[in-house]
């Protein structure tokens, strides 16, 4: 017999290969993300397309229709300004969407940086560090909301603001955990013994290792975040009138609930749009995490 | 054990010292001059009882020079523990320590229904949920802790309100449930117990199922790690029958972790207790604060803030004891 035998290679993937080849098959991420997509193309390319051709805009009153029930003309129907339901949800969408990203975004960028910090540098830093971040978790966070929003005034940013404020601490320990785990492996030694500084580590080679981690909770965060953004609009807070978003299409609805006139679409809709949404993003960072990190799986 | 308490209770202090102090900072850098308050109610006041009222406050001393914030923090500290909280300015001749313990019975009620409904329905199904994993109940109700977590709270709340009170109301002519409030008025029987009940029950069922979700998935994992554990096996080995394995060796030991997760959602209830309370004109405590939010009764939404802070620290701690308690392979060092 001879020795020299082709060796059959197993065909080599990279990680994020692996990675996508795991999501695949986790069909609930599957139709998270597909929605995700689908939701944000309605948003931000139909809905200018519905207002070009059908003249259609959240600011386009026709008071004779009021309350008009779903029909070929308006599919979701009117609201109390003769107002199409479609086109105020898909606009609302817009503000809802950014408020939710860029907070998410920001909060995981900070949490993520508080995290790498407290658990590579330890003593005083981290004690100091995590004691703020308790004190940060143990504040009520709706009541507390409700009074900023009225401090700082409603709208866009004092939104972001809140929610970047409050959103970092879950991801910062999180990141810590992860990081006191690998600070001690070879490869952060060896690139100790080639005279890396401390930020470098930090950055390139902790902060990378930690990924898995701070992809699953920002996109977590995304969705927390945009029923924040609703909640908070929905009680007034948030996001003001004309201007729409799921919350506020929502409040107002609510607003003629018992109005005879009303029907139950217009607060169905707008509803649907938002739970769909944070399902979504649900689903998509549970099937990230399991394809991430497949230790994780089972951990929720 | 005591020792064990006391230390955590002693760690308590510089956490609510520093929570005092964020609140405090909130209301002074963010709530209006106290003087802006005195124009408002009279416009034709002299400025010399302007000064007079700061001077009262704290906020300037005799020369009329203003006084550092961190020596306004120690007066509204000491005002904080001598129990002067302020007077609420939209419910008159209340404080606002009055107005929380006026309105906290009421959301204890609804809070209390709705977690108990909470843990009866997710314990069980998420025991089930593990024995049989991967079994399509399990499929079925992983899938449904799901949708009840992104359930948003308000959205439920009217949808609740327009299936179980509006439709009715139209199809039938009476509705199913009332939509709100504490109780009938004007009835023979409002307030009799069946009608706080009837009253609660879409508020509860509304509040009970974001908890039941995220309790069940909580409940099915904790069961998944403790019957793959040795001493169950060995149990089995032992051939001991399987539903005193199950029960005694396995459920035991999966629900003390649940002790922890239930104690520490308690002081989040009231968060979202508030959207609920709100949407069903139901006068507890969120609404409370919701209330006072919109009138700027600074004194009552800061009060309550400092209240629902305590109660966090306080519930954290207690679910460190009980955990200590209920397991005794928790050193207390």
């Amino acid at each position: 017999m001879a020795l020299d035998t082709a060796v059959e290679l197993a065909p080599s993937f990279s990680y994020w290969q692996m990675v996508w080849t795991r999501f695949r098959k986790h069909k609930l991420a599957m139709f998270g993300g597909s929605v995700i997509i689908i939701m944000i193309l309605l948003c931000f390319v139909a809905a200018p397309i519905i207002t070009a051709t059908t003249g259609y805009h959240y600011t386009s009153m026709d008071l004779p229709n009021r309350y008009a029930f779903p029909s070929g003309a308006h599919w979701f129907g009117t609201d109390d300004m003769g107002r199409d339901v479609l086109v105020m949800i898909l606009y609302g969408g817009q503000v809802s969407i950014e408020v939710g990203l860029i907070s998410a975004l920001a909060a995981v960028l900070i949490g993520s940086l508080v995290g790498v910090v407290s658990g590579y540098f330890g003593g005083w830093i981290d004690e100091a560090l995590m004691r703020f971040t308790d004190v940060m978790m143990s504040l009520p966070y709706l009541p507390l909301y409700l009074v900023l929003a009225m401090a700082f005034g409603p709208g866009f940013w004092t939104l972001i603001g809140i929610f970047v404020g409050f959103g970092w601490m879950g991801d910062a320990r999180l990141v810590r955990g992860v990081v006191l785990s690998l600070k001690n492996m070879e490869f952060v030694e060896a690139a100790k013994a080639i005279g890396a500084s401390p930020w470098r580590i930090m950055l390139k080679h902790l902060l990378i290792n930690s990924m898995a981690v701070i992809i699953v909770s920002t996109t977590l965060l995304m969705g927390g975040n945009i029923v924040g953004e609703a909640a908070l609009s929905f009680l007034g807070l948030g996001i003001q009138p004309p201007q729409p978003s799921w919350g506020n299409v929502l409040m107002t609805a609510s607003g003629y609930i018992f109005a005879p006139g009303n029907g139950p679409w217009l607060i169905f809709y707008p509803g649907f749009f938002l739970f769909l949404t944070v399902l979504s993003f649900n689903f998509m960072g549970d099937g990230l995490r399991d394809a991430l990190d497949p230790r994780l799986k089972g951990y929720r | 054990m005591f020792t064990f308490i006391m230390r955590r209770f002693l760690q308590m202090i510089p956490i609510l010292i520093l929570i005092s102090i964020l609140a405090f900072l909130l209301l002074r850098l963010s709530g209006p001059d106290p003087a802006e308050y005195m124009i408002m109610a009279n416009p034709r006041i002299k400025p010399e009882d302007i000064l007079r009222e700061k001077q009262r406050l704290g906020l300037v001393d005799a020369s009329g020079k203003p006084v550092p914030l961190f020596i306004q923090y120690f007066y509204w500290a000491k005002g904080i523990l001598q129990g002067e909280w302020g007077w609420s300015r939209i419910w008159p001749n209340v404080t606002a320590f009055q107005a929380i313990m006026l309105f906290l019975p009421n959301s204890l009620i609804l809070m209390g229904l709705a977690l108990l409904i909470a843990i009866l329905v997710a314990v069980p199904i998420g025991i089930y949920s593990a024995l049989k994993q991967y079994s399509a109940f399990d499929y079925i109700f992983t899938t449904g802790t799901f949708l009840g977590m992104s359930l948003p709270t308000f959205w439920l709340a009217l949808m609740a309100i327009i299936v179980f009170h509006l439709i009715p109301a139209r199809l039938f002519g009476a509705p199913w449930f009332p939509a709100g409030d504490l109780a009938s008025f004007g009835k023979p029987y409002a307030g009799v117990w069946w009608d706080r009940l009837w009253h609660l029950a879409l508020p509860v069922a509304v509040l009970s199922i974001y908890s039941m979700a995220g309790w069940t998935r909580y409940m099915r994992s904790s069961m998944l790690e403790v019957i793959r554990a040795d001493y169950v096996r060995t149990a089995r080995a032992k051939g001991v029958p399987e539903r005193r394995v199950i029960y005694k060796h396995a459920l035991r030991n999966a629900l003390i972790p649940m002790v922890t997760i239930l104690t520490l959602s308690v002081p989040g209830l009231f968060g979202g207790a508030l959207i609920t309370e709100t949407v069903f004109a139901y006068p507890g405590v969120g609404r409370m604060l919701y209330q006072a939010v919109l009138g700027k009764d600074y004194a009552v939404a800061m009060a309550d803030i400092l209240f629902l802070a305590l109660l966090t620290v306080l519930f954290n701690l207690v679910a460190d004891v009980l955990y200590a308690i209920v397991d005794p392979r928790i050193r207390y060092n």
